[in-house]
């Protein structure tokens, strides 16, 4: 026969190969460290304006604390939300930024009040009493703002939706911020 | 016209010395057919062969056209010398109608295959793979994309092809095996005594649209088909007649089946079942498999020397290896199985038999009559063939995927339907006219992919291949630029595919290896991952020989670290070239964390799961009191210190952390582009609708790279 001898030979090796694959996957072995970097390469633009659209490419600059990493139109704002600016001018600023409460932690929520302060001096809060789309525009008390040096801004949401199962918060989606005049 | 001359010539060698191949396989295993299947199986079983040849010219590196001229003339020469008479019997065209309808789709789907290739898989991946091997004369072996991993099998034949034809010559390949496919079925058919569903089947499959364009395109899944249908067939016949020798063949064409897609790995298993089904004697099973290992062991055993993942581009997590993430594997067969624009189930068959927009591709609206071929039998144990060789379908939600499947779900039809006088002839003519492409244009969505116009200028070479290409594959465009201004072995980066067949460069994609991976994430880093978190450990000084950060949460978020820094008493223990690094996963860029770099960090690159770990051994004992890690926010993240005492046991420390945020130093545009310079990476070939597309416009000279040109939505710069 054509395959009678060899076939059984040949199977053994196949099977002994087959046994033996799964076993080699590469594994890497312990490295030095790679050669340092030097971290002084030279200047960030100045990012740092009045004013961001939460899908503006530099917006996780303008992040300090507790809003969404992920790219897009609106991101969340989680428990403690900060953002920074910096404005030219500090005549006659007014806060503003467009926000949205989702139905989805709406019905858990229930009404939400929003407040901020800038530099840590509040300057106003708004209730929302239904899921939707909200604009709130406050305007900044004389002081509050010095011009081209850094803004803090800390917004607030009371209540929070609370994750049962990790214990995260939301407050809100925000969408853009800043100053205007 | 020359160049047309060219083309048919590559194509028709390619095909003539396979069924040279194959006739002289059939007449050493002394396989009694008939005299269609005698000419039909010498080319699937020649092609088995001519694939092998080539395969092992490309692995030692002699893929060389003398090699595919006079080798191919010498197997046509000994077939010459031993060649047997075919059967007697009349060689007898099948039934007239049937094959004028035959015929003129085959006119349409010849011409479009005779245009240049325009496919996205054929122009990017397909005969990117074949033009690479070409320019190389074997496997390149450091060149890393998911794409190379595959088994390529058909690809071996359009090396044949391409060496004499160039990229049309492929696609024409591919021709023959769709047009080997309704001759296999209507000679199953009048075989096996029912020639009229044989023949309703052959058109309903070969009129479907998918099917039309697949096939005239450099892609294999109508080999795939072809192999498989041929597989089932030889298991009947084996059946009927009991031969031995048949079951190599069976073996050889389910081996290739693997070899020209992973998909067509069910033929094994297919075979293997029905021989056992039907024998009960596993010597019988054992020889069917080992005929197939002929096939298949060169494509394991490639990758498997090669990558360190016999199957690789899949089953990284069981073979991992520093090519491609298991993460980055799971993420893609996600998208593939993902239906998008879905709204209800119901959609599907609609989508599949009329529009085809969202499936990429239809298979004609007499298949709403599928449910038809549960009327009978012989008809649902088809079906159950239909059902194994459409498993791949439910992993792609592509329609090309369910070809394999479209042979037995039409002869179930035909059987099922064949009763009824009339309905054969007038379900098939119906398809027929159905399918044809003014037609389609009718009904079908926008997008679907299909022959929409015959191009017949551009088949003869009328219309200018270039402008016709232009017209067709966008990117094309980017062929000049990218030639004029990347010198030969310099590397551009892009996070979309890209017509590597036409674009002679090396272009590194985001998604196709850890490479790509690594500088898609690194380009990322400024706008989406800044790593601004800091994660201060703070205990007690303790001596140890090593340390290591220890993942404790399990999330499908994968846990990253930008640096690790070890600190005693407020200095940072400089990384000593005594200090051995390791993770796990994904040991083969710990590095990353430890070079300073803000641009780029280690990560899992897979969901993070507890005992995921980045360890440093100093190599000697030192103390120390604080550990940094330096990362992007990951919430889900919570990590322990351990350190090794020196009883060799890991003791944890603490697992409680300073978290703050601040900065990193300016400058990590500049980065990000280093890292893309140490790797040979020196143009970018951005979209505008990639994440950093604006930020790169607008702060270019942040990023030290300059715009050389701009067009059809893309950017290409030079990193300067």
């Amino acid at each position: 026969m054509l395959y009678s001898q060899f076939v059984w030979r040949a199977i053994s090796l196949v099977m002994a190969v087959s046994v033996l694959a799964p076993a080699c996957g590469r594994q890497p072995g312990p490295v030095p460290p790679p050669p340092q970097q030097s971290l002084a390469l030279g200047p960030d633009p100045a990012l740092l304006g009045s004013f961001v659209r939460m899908d503006d490419p530099a917006a996780v600059d303008y992040i300090v604390a507790d809003i969404g990493r992920e790219p897009g139109f609106q991101r969340w704002a989680f428990r403690h939300p900060e953002l920074k600016f910096r404005v030219k001018d500090a005549a006659g600023l007014k806060f503003t930024m467009e926000i949205a409460i989702p139905e989805v932690t709406f019905r858990y929520t229930g009404p939400v009040t929003i407040s901020a302060a800038v530099n840590g001096k509040g300057i106003g809060a708004m209730r929302c009493g239904h899921a939707g789309d909200y604009r709130f525009e406050r305007p900044v008390p004389a002081g509050a703002v010095d011009p081209d040096r850094t803004v803090v801004v800390t917004l607030d949401a009371e209540p929070r939706w609370t994750s049962p199962s990790d214990g995260a918060q939301l407050s809100f989606l925000l969408r853009s911020a800043g100053f205007t005049q | 016209m020359q160049q047309v001359l060219h083309v048919l010539f590559g194509a028709g060698f390619t095909v003539a010395v396979a069924c040279a191949m194959g006739a002289l396989l059939l007449h050493v295993l002394s396989v009694k057919l008939q005299k269609w299947e005698t000419a039909l199986f010498a080319f699937v079983s020649g092609s088995a062969c001519l694939s092998l040849a080539v395969f092992l010219l490309c692995a030692v590196g002699q893929a060389k056209k003398g090699w595919f001229l006079w080798g191919g003339v010498a197997v046509m020469v000994v077939w010459g010398i031993v060649n047997r008479p075919f059967p007697r019997g009349r060689l007898s065209v099948p039934n007239v109608p049937t094959a004028a309808i035959l015929l003129t789709f085959f006119g349409v789907y010849f011409l479009t295959a005779l245009a240049p290739e325009r496919s996205p898989d054929g122009s990017g991946y397909h005969l990117g793979n074949v033009v690479r091997i070409w320019q190389h004369h074997g496997f390149v072996w450091d060149y890393h994309s998911m794409y190379a991993y595959l088994s390529q099998g058909l690809e071996m034949l359009f090396l044949v092809a391409f060496s004499f034809g160039g990229h049309s010559a492929a696609a024409i390949v591919h021709l023959a095996f769709q047009t080997a496919l309704p001759l296999l079925i209507v000679s199953y058919g009048r075989r096996f005594g029912f020639p009229r569903a044989g023949l309703f089947a052959a058109v309903l499959v070969y009129a479907a649209p998918v099917v039309g364009l697949d096939g005239a395109s450099a892609y294999n899944d109508l080999a795939v088909a072809t192999q498989t249908y041929a597989v089932f067939y030889l298991l009947q016949v084996w059946d009927e007649t009991r031969e031995h020798n048949l079951l190599i063949l069976i073996g050889l064409l389910a081996g290739f089946s693997y070899a020209l897609k992973y998909t067509g790995f069910l033929a094994l298993p297919f075979a293997a079942g029905f021989v056992w089904w039907r024998s009960r004697q596993w010597r019988q099973v054992s020889v069917v498999a080992l005929a197939a290992a002929i096939l298949i062991a060169p494509w394991v055993l490639r990758n498997w020397i090669w990558l360190g993942n016999p199957v690789a581009p899949f089953f990284n997590a069981w073979f991992p290896n520093p090519y491609y993430h298991a993460g980055e594997e799971a993420v893609y067969l996600q998208t593939l199985r993902h239906y998008s624009d879905i709204k209800h189930y119901w959609q599907i068959p609609l989508q599949l038999t009329l529009q085809g927009g969202v499936v990429g591709g239809l298979i004609g609206p007499a298949f709403l009559l599928a449910p038809f071929a549960l009327l009978d039998r012989q008809g649902r144990r088809l079906l159950l063939g239909a059902a194994i060789f459409a498993i791949p379908a439910f992993l792609n939600t592509g329609a090309r995927f369910l070809i394999p499947s479209l042979p037995f779900v039409a002869l179930a039809m035909g059987i099922g339907l064949g009763s009824s006088r009339g309905v054969l002839p007038a379900v098939a003519l119906f398809q027929a006219i159905a399918c044809w492409p003014a037609v389609v244009n009718l009904y079908c969505d926008k997008w679907a992919w299909r022959i929409s116009t015959v191009p017949i200028r551009a088949a003869l070479r009328r219309e200018p291949e270039a402008e016709y290409i232009q017209a067709m594959v966008g990117d094309y465009a980017w062929k000049g630029p990218v030639e004029q201004m990347v010198a030969a072995g310099e590397k551009v980066f892009s996070f979309a595919g890209r017509p590597e067949a036409y674009i002679n460069r090396h272009i590194v994609v985001g998604y196709e290896s850890t490479l790509g991976n690594l500088v898609q994430d690194t380009l990322w880093a400024p706008m989406a991952h800044k790593p601004a978190r800091r994660q201060r450990f703070r205990f007690l000084p303790l001596s140890g020989r090593a340390v290591r950060v220890v993942e404790t949460a399990a999330a499908d978020a994968s846990w990253t670290v930008a640096e690790m820094r070890v600190f005693s008493q407020g200095r940072e223990l400089s990384r000593s070239h005594e200090w051995r690094l390791s993770a796990r996963p994904n040991g083969w860029d710990v590095g990353l964390a430890f070079d300073n770099n803000y641009a780029t960090r280690w990560s899992t690159w897979q969901p993070m799961r507890p005992r995921d770990f980045v360890e440093i051994d100093f190599g000697r004992e030192e103390t120390f009191d604080e550990v940094l890690l330096e990362c992007a926010h990951v919430f889900e993240s919570h990590v322990q210190v351990e350190v090794l005492t020196a009883d060799g046991r890991w003791v944890p420390i603490t697992d409680t952390s300073e978290e703050s945020d601040a900065d990193p130093p300016p400058g990590i545009r500049l980065a990000a582009v280093q890292v893309l310079r140490a790797h040979g990476i020196r143009y970018l070939l951005i979209n505008t609708g990639d994440f950093v597309a604006e930020d790169m416009q607008k702060y270019a000279k942040f990023w030290g790279i300059t715009l050389l040109a701009e067009a059809n939505g893309t950017r290409f710069y030079r990193i300067d």
